[in-house]
């Protein structure tokens, strides 16, 4: 559940956007797609929790690769964190800063955004699941109205001819929807404090089957609604399909895709901010929790805010770079982890 | 401790009783010293050698007909029970036996025992040259009567509630729960109050764990003084600092009782009419009485709007507020003309207009609290008619940010609990702040603030969302909706009951079979 609205909330906004861009009409089949991309990071993430009950990724790459190559590897995990954290939060306030408060400096939104999160990351996991826990049927509510809304004004028609153009678009297009619902992979660290790891992995392939499901329906009715090319040049189809509902009183539904956008991140930077915290306080040895968050408090709001200058620099960091990054995070180092475990003999270890 | 910053005089805490007369009056009169209020009665009592003896007893706290009646009479006016001389070495023992008619007789042999339970309204007897003395249970004084609880009045449903006096309210609960199985102990707090505190569960459907906690946290209290139940409540709780009451307190027997039948645990606190009651979880914020008293669609109905309610005590000025200086776009055409017609002209801005009357009418509510009810009444139609209507007249507010205030302050009185009430106000100050600041993520901010804290808090280990989060399935029957009764068959799991079985399934209305009924 934690999983679902940590995926989601990103997914929402920028997924239909890109993927269209990419696929056009056939965008959905793409989002579809990613899902089992995400179902075998979530294999090997299950895979190596099993023969690590009791240890984070951060502490099981020592154990496998040796102390030195081991922490490396670990760090470059964390920068894997540090990148997805900074990347949402600075999204979060591009689109704070284009649709409602175009005067409010960005650097004050992500303060107060960070602020919140290492609020709920300082009070622990339990908090931020009771948190995911009570947002969600909100959550789920919210769009499910969007979505039968924007029904009126859907034309199933826009979605022929299916797969235009090849195979090739609609996989370029699926990368990205791909690494989202591939963040998955952070169930590696969170391991050792589930009390029931059993349950992992049905938990995670429902959160994922969910999540794909409600991408893929998103994008049909993003693209339904404004037929193939506009969601492409929009920044964010979703927010825009929001606004455009109009149906008898009800109308300028934006408000929900914020409540949505806000709960979903917040839960979503807290549970990264947290994953962090613990992975340094692995890696390093470290206690003193108020230092480590005062430095990812700082260290989030100046790469939040300095290298890209707008939001357009953001996409392109997204649709370029990040799925490469994210491939070699999600599903390169667990597998190849679980590879040299596999070699060292590592048995299923059944935690008592 | 306690002890080394306020050095009892006596010396010698646990001082025996001396066969000497003489030695003990004189002992009592130096520890009763200047107490106006404690009275020393010497008589003699008829044997063969008369004996002296004297009572000594708290005049306030006792009941001077069984002092006479009962006590001076058994002791002066009888010759002795027949066959029995009263000597130096029986008398204690034939006036304990035979002669004094009153239900709670004890002896106790040290000073410090005499000292306490003549504080508490017993009477103490002391006889020449034996070293015991024989304490009874004289109680009296006044008390007030049961009323109807004024805090927490209701239509339909028993109409006393607890009163200040322990024992009258230990009455009110053990007439509900005529079972062995309802335990109260007993605790005393309050080095100077001497402060009676009974930690009351059913046993078997209560979580042993919880009551352990309640009676360690309470035994840990080391105070001068505890006057009313928040004393212990601020010390009890598993935060040190809260916005929401993590411990409910109730003025209703009935509620108290319904909460012991769930697995919780009430605390019986002497001078106070209203007892605690923990776990308390967020939903209880929400829930009245009453609502187990009606049918139940009505009873969920309410429940619903006072849902709705809170939301908009804790939202409405806020989202006004962030609508009018951020979001004008959100307004329907038809309206937007009207409202900016309204606002033509005003000086401050809605932010700074709002706040200044939920001030003033925070300031209205204070004033109406402390005065009494007749001048309450007049301070309420000076502030909220006079004060509102000429404002508006004046054109120093919009007519909108009055309606604001007026719905706010209407929708935060249907909240039942008071102290969520407070907790409430002081969010929507912060809200409205937030949402001048920032509008409408302002708002969305401030919420998941909101949230987060929520989800953080627990009340003696259940957390404060239960049953939404942690979701509990079954529990939903009664949190949001009220189910009927007889589909509550088990007793909330949020409260870490033992014996989640209520009452046996299919209970409900059955139709009667066709002719098999009578007519």
């Amino acid at each position: 559940m934690l999983m679902f609205v940590v995926i989601m909330s990103t997914g929402v906004l920028v997924v239909p956007s890109i993927t269209i861009e990419r696929a056009e009409q056939s965008a959905w089949f793409a989002a579809l797609l990613s899902l089992p991309v995400a179902l075998i990071s979530l294999g090997l993430a299950n895979a190596l929790g099993k023969r690590f009950p009791r240890k984070t990724l951060a502490q099981y790459c020592e154990t496998l690769l040796g102390k030195y190559l081991g922490k490396l590897a670990a760090f470059g995990f964390l920068m894997f964190l540090f990148a997805v954290s900074i990347i949402v939060t600075r999204e979060f306030s591009d689109y704070i800063n284009i649709m409602l408060m175009p005067e409010t400096p960005i650097i004050l939104l992500n303060v107060i955004l960070l602020v919140i999160a290492i609020y709920a990351a300082v009070k622990g996991l339990e908090v931020i699941a009771r948190i995911a826990q009570f947002i969600l049927p909100l959550f789920l509510g919210s769009i499910i109205i969007i979505a039968s809304l924007a029904l009126f004004d859907a034309k199933l028609g826009e979605l022929l001819p299916f797969m235009e153009h090849g195979l090739v678009p609609v996989i370029s297009g699926a990368t990205l929807p791909a690494t989202l619902i591939g963040q998955i992979i952070i169930v590696t660290m969170l391991f050792p404090m589930i009390r029931t790891p059993q349950k992992v992995a049905k938990a995670g392939i429902v959160a994922l089957v969910c999540s794909g499901i409600f991408l893929t329906l998103l994008t049909v009715i993003s693209i339904a609604a404004f037929g193939p090319k506009l969601p492409g040049d929009l920044l964010f189809p979703f927010v825009t399909l929001a606004r455009y509902i109009k149906f008898v009183t009800v109308q300028r539904l934006e408000f929900l895709v914020v409540f949505i956008w806000v709960s979903g991140i917040v839960v979503k930077v807290s549970i990264f901010l947290y994953l962090e915290s613990v992975a340094i306080m692995q890696i390093f040895a470290l206690k003193n929790k108020a230092i480590i968050f005062g430095l990812l408090f700082m260290v989030h709001t100046v790469l939040a805010t300095l290298p890209f200058s707008n939001p357009q620099e953001t996409n392109l960091v997204l649709t370029k770079f990040w799925p490469l990054i994210s491939f070699v995070f999600e599903l390169v180092v667990p597998a190849g982890l679980l590879f040299i475990a596999l070699l060292k003999g590592q048995k299923v270890v059944l935690r008592k | 401790m306690l002890k080394e910053l306020w050095p009892n005089p006596k010396a010698q805490q646990k001082q025996l009783i001396l066969v000497s007369y003489d030695e003990n009056l004189k002992a009592l009169r130096q520890v009763f010293n200047l107490c106006s209020d404690i009275v020393f009665h010497e008589f003699i009592i008829n044997s063969e050698h008369p004996l002296r003896a004297f009572i000594l007893y708290a005049s306030p706290l006792c009941d001077y007909q069984i002092i006479c009646e009962q006590l001076l009479k058994s002791v002066l006016m009888s010759n002795g029970p027949k066959g029995v001389k009263i000597t130096k070495a029986n008398a204690i023992e034939v006036l304990k036996e035979k002669l004094i008619s009153l239900a709670e007789v004890v002896v106790a042999n040290n000073l410090k025992e005499i000292e306490d339970k003549v504080l508490q309204g017993y009477a103490a007897l002391l006889i020449e040259g034996s070293p015991l003395a024989i304490i009874v249970n004289v109680k009296g004084g006044d008390k007030r009567a049961i009323n109807e609880p004024d805090s927490e009045p209701s239509i339909r449903g028993p109409k006393d509630g607890f009163v200040e006096d322990f024992e009258t309210n230990m009455t009110l609960i053990r007439r509900r729960l005529k079972t062995s199985r309802f335990k109260s102990i007993i605790m005393e707090k309050g080095e100077l109050t001497k402060t009676k505190i009974a930690v009351c569960y059913m046993e078997g459907v209560a979580n042993p764990k919880v009551v352990e906690e309640v009676k360690q946290r309470i035994a840990r209290i080391n105070s001068d003084s505890i006057l009313e139940g928040n004393y212990i409540e601020e010390m009890i709780m598993d935060e040190k600092f809260s916005l929401f009451p993590l411990i409910q307190y109730t003025e209703r027997p009935d509620k108290a009782c319904s909460s012991i039948l769930q697995g919780r645990v009430v605390i019986l606190i002497e001078n106070s009419n209203m007892p605690l009651i923990v776990p308390s979880t967020f939903t209880t914020m929400l829930q009245a009485a009453e609502d187990y008293y009606h049918n139940s669609i009505a009873a969920s109905a309410i429940r619903i709007l006072r849902i709705i309610a809170l939301n908009l005590a804790l939202l409405l000025p806020a989202v006004t507020v962030a609508v009018f200086s951020f979001h004008q776009e959100l307004l329907p055409p038809e309206l937007i003309s009207t409202v900016s017609g309204a606002r033509q002209g005003l000086p401050l801005s809605i932010a700074l207009e709002i706040i200044l009357f939920e001030f003033t009418f925070e300031l209205l509510r204070e004033a109406g609290i402390r005065l009494p009810k007749k001048i309450g009444e007049a301070i309420s139609t000076v502030g909220g008619l006079v004060i509102g209507q000429a404002a508006v007249n004046a054109g120093i507010v919009s007519p909108i940010s009055v309606i604001v205030v007026a719905i706010t302050a209407i929708a935060s009185f249907s909240v039942p609990n008071f102290e969520a009430g407070i907790s409430l106000r002081f969010l929507r100050f912060s809200l409205i702040l937030a949402a001048s600041l920032l509008g409408g993520i302002g708002i969305m901010f401030g919420l998941m603030g909101i949230l987060i804290h929520l989800c953080s808090l627990r009340s003696f280990g259940v957390p404060y969302l239960a049953p939404f989060a942690p979701l509990v399935l079954r529990d939903l029957k009664d949190s949001i909706i009220r189910a009927p009764w007889w589909f509550l068959t088990t007793r909330p799991r949020t409260n870490r009951a033992l014996d989640v079985i209520r009452q046996g399934d299919s209970q409900g209305p059955r139709k009667p079979k066709k002719g098999g009924g009578q007519s």
